[in-house]
């Protein structure tokens, strides 16, 4: 039997989280060995020799120590292509080119607005750290028209990338999930028609629904 | 059949397709999108990129944008063909794809906002914000000091040989080195320097450097 990999990072990380969609997608047994952030163990030497800017998560295998989530994604799917969910990251190379394009356009453009938003509506009050009203009108307004896109694209495509559920969809997952259940500006994307829709399947998976439940049992009262 | 690169020859993110066409002997047209006019928010321009931005490649009816997958795209397509700009192996390729994701998140938005700052705002003739120059400077000097330590171990990003990783930094890199006069940031670091000095001599950047200013 392999050994599980290892993913290091807090649970409840959006980038950990989406490297543990992954490898619940693709069924490759891991082992998550959490950090805490707060007394700075993403800092110290150790981490730092598998992660050298500092951010979570990092992963090792056997063969390999890597870092950056999606980079971790696409080698898992590429490393284990006939587990779990096999078409994952496409199974022909113009199926992989549109995931790919997604999974930029969730890392280029729904990335940065949804982050800020998560950090200042879920984050910062929790950290005792002041809310920037106007970084939240700027981030909501990014957002919308973000969104607005994506309306148009999921009326026209059942996923973003195509008809199969991808790695370009799952990539929104932790951002999405906190959005709609952490601030009270889950209408940006439950009010809109398709992204209601995509959003509600998406976050019906059995392998993202897992990941919510980790989180819980992690979560410090 | 010729690749059709939408976009300006100047702009950053098609120079990134650009180059990487032309490393792999890849034929393109350029198709110019005039942005200072705003062609990239009209209808038309929106129906190839609904995110109004540029470039957006059309290789008889395939399309793509995003010039990071555009780039993925091509050097997989061609890996026969040129240099290798992906790895062999899957942990090379997983290398140059974690290179890659660090050039997006962790370079692009603060070379991308220095050059805003120092370039663009001045050109339009609006006043920069010292303040935020200052703290992206900072900021940028923390990764390319990553870098740094990363280069004295590897002669290129993802390891010995020149990839997707090294080449997604040309653009971006130009311009803090020469219009934002941020070049310090490179000669002052030994290996940094000498990496920029070996992917910035390749011949293919050259003739896109050329072509463009």
């Amino acid at each position: 039997m392999a050994t599980p990999v290892k993913v290091y990072g807090p649970p409840l990380s959006t980038a950990v989280c989406r490297v543990v969609a992954c490898l619940l997608e693709k069924d490759v047994e891991f082992q998550l060995i959490s950090l805490n952030m707060a007394k700075g163990d993403h800092k110290k030497p150790d981490f730092l020799k598998i992660q050298p800017f500092g951010q979570v998560p990092a992963f090792q295998d056997e063969k390999i120590s890597l870092f950056e989530s999606r980079a971790i994604c696409r080698y898992v799917c590429e490393n284990y292509p006939e587990k779990g969910n096999k078409g994952l990251f496409g199974t022909n190379p113009l199926a992989k080119a549109s995931i790919d394009q997604w999974l930029e356009a969730e890392g280029q453009s729904f990335n940065p607005p949804s982050s800020a938003l998560v950090f200042q509506l879920a984050l910062a009050p929790r950290m005792n750290i002041k809310q920037d009203e106007g970084v939240i009108k700027q981030n909501e307004e990014k957002l919308a028209k973000v969104l607005d896109v994506y309306e148009k694209r999921l009326g026209e495509s059942r996923f973003l990338a195509g008809d199969e559920f991808s790695l370009a969809d799952l990539s929104h997952l932790p951002n999405a999930h906190y959005l709609v259940n952490a601030t009270d500006r889950g209408e940006i994307l439950t009010s809109r028609d398709n992204v209601g829709r995509w959003w509600g399947e998406i976050s019906n998976r059995d392998s993202w629904k897992k990941v919510v439940d980790m989180q819980k049992q992690q979560h410090s009262p | 059949m010729v690749v059709k690169v939408y976009g300006s020859v100047k702009a950053a993110c098609p120079q990134r397709v650009l180059a990487c066409l032309l490393e792999k002997g890849v034929e393109f047209e350029i198709v110019q999108v005039d942005l200072d006019e705003g062609e990239h928010k009209r209808p038309e321009f929106l129906l190839r990129q609904p995110f109004g931005q540029v470039p957006v490649i059309e290789d008889g009816d395939f399309k793509l944008f995003e010039s990071r997958a555009i780039i993925r795209y091509y050097a997989a397509k061609y890996a026969n063909q040129g240099p290798n700009l992906l790895g062999n192996t899957l942990e090379e390729k997983a290398l140059v794809d974690q290179w890659l994701e660090v050039e997006a998140h962790n370079f692009n938005d603060l070379a991308f906002n220095l050059v805003l700052q120092l370039v663009i705002l001045p050109r339009m003739g609006q006043r920069s914000d010292t303040a935020l120059v200052h703290n992206l400077e900072q900021k940028l000097e923390a990764v390319l000091n990553i870098y740094e330590q990363r280069l004295s171990k590897s002669n290129y990003l993802a390891g010995d040989s020149f990839t997707l990783a090294d080449l997604s930094h040309l653009p971006a890199l130009r311009y803090l080195m020469n219009e934002a006069g941020m070049a310090h940031l490179v000669t002052q670091r030994k290996h940094v320097n000498a990496w920029w000095d070996k992917i910035s001599s390749r011949p293919a950047w050259k003739k896109l450097a050329s072509l463009a200013h």
